[in-house]
């Protein structure tokens, strides 16, 4: 695939219902797409967490889990880099000091659902992550990982 | 579910992953999805080249729709060659040929359920492929 890429790169967009589950369909799909940039099998099990985290918020709080909502899953192919833009429409808008603090291990503790750790892993395992206005008002998480081409032969 | 493609030959292989990935989910069996990745793979591959005679501007879209018996994928391009069908049932004429190139649509039709297609001189074309779920085997599979 690599001969044919501009400088912008070719553009794969995924267009998935609100409904929980087709995060996977997300994953399996960036993770298909990583392995064939020639990534390395770490680094594609961290992108797959990452856009899991991206899209499972997506629908469940951007988009409140309304099926009939959209969450846009665009993948950006460079000759060294993937970027994956995540956007719903912004039913309920990301508050931007959320996307920046930590959460407290006490605390994830007592939450019943396990959550509050998705931005935090994504800004964990890639390369850059920023979060900003979708063009149509929803939220939008753009996430960057660079392709680092192992030697040949090197084990 | 909706993916949009740019028409470069190897992006077939991401529309087809997708694909698979919901096939598994909604219940239909490991060697069916094999069909419907490699009917998907040529309909895809005949856009690309045929249906936007491989300009990377234009875009080949694949549209799954699931319902209670069928998962419903359209391949819509943006215009060109039509595509015509063999009626079923198809026959075989491999030692007479001296490639597989042609041989994508009586895949097709052999390996789908259901297909059709329905060209716009303005809009493109949209060929249809339908795959009946095993509902039976989704119950077992997810228990």
């Amino acid at each position: 695939m690599s001969d044919v890429e501009g400088a912008t790169g070719q553009v794969i967009e995924l267009r998935l219902p609100s409904r929980l589950g087709y995060e996977r369909i997300a994953m399996d799909t960036a993770a298909a797409l990583a392995r064939r940039m020639g990534f390395a099998d770490e680094r594609i099990d961290a992108l797959r967490t990452a856009i899991g985290e991206a899209v499972t918020n997506a629908i469940e709080h951007g988009n409140q889990a309304d099926a009939a909502m959209k969450v846009v899953v665009v993948l950006t192919v460079r000759p060294d880099e993937l970027i994956i833009s995540v956007s719903d429409q912004g039913r309920r808008a990301l508050e931007l000091e959320q996307t920046k603090t930590r959460p407290h291990i006490a605390d994830a503790f007592q939450r019943a659902d396990k959550g509050g750790w998705g931005i935090w892993l994504m800004r964990e395992l890639m390369d850059e992550v920023e979060f900003t206005l979708a063009p149509g008002g929803g939220n939008q998480v753009r996430m960057v990982v660079h392709l680092e081409r192992s030697p040949v032969g090197d084990q | 579910m909706q993916i949009i493609l740019p028409s470069i030959l190897g992006y077939e292989v991401v529309a087809r992953d997708a694909v698979a990935s919901l096939a598994r989910r909604c219940g239909i069996s490991p060697e069916r999805v094999e069909d419907v990745k490699t009917a998907l793979c040529e309909a895809c591959t005949n856009a690309i080249e045929h249906g936007n005679r491989s300009d990377p501007q234009r875009k080949v879209q694949v549209l799954c729709t699931v319902d209670e018996q069928r998962l419903v994928i359209d391949v819509y391009d943006e215009g060109g060659l039509l595509p015509m069908l063999p009626h079923k049932p198809v026959q075989w004429t491999l030692e007479q040929r001296a490639s597989l190139r042609g041989m994508g649509l009586m895949l097709i039709v052999t390996l789908t359920d259901e297909v059709s297609v329905v060209a716009d001189p303005d809009d493109g074309t949209c060929m249809r492929l339908v795959f009946y779920r095993n509902l039976a085997e989704e119950s077992v599979s997810a228990s």
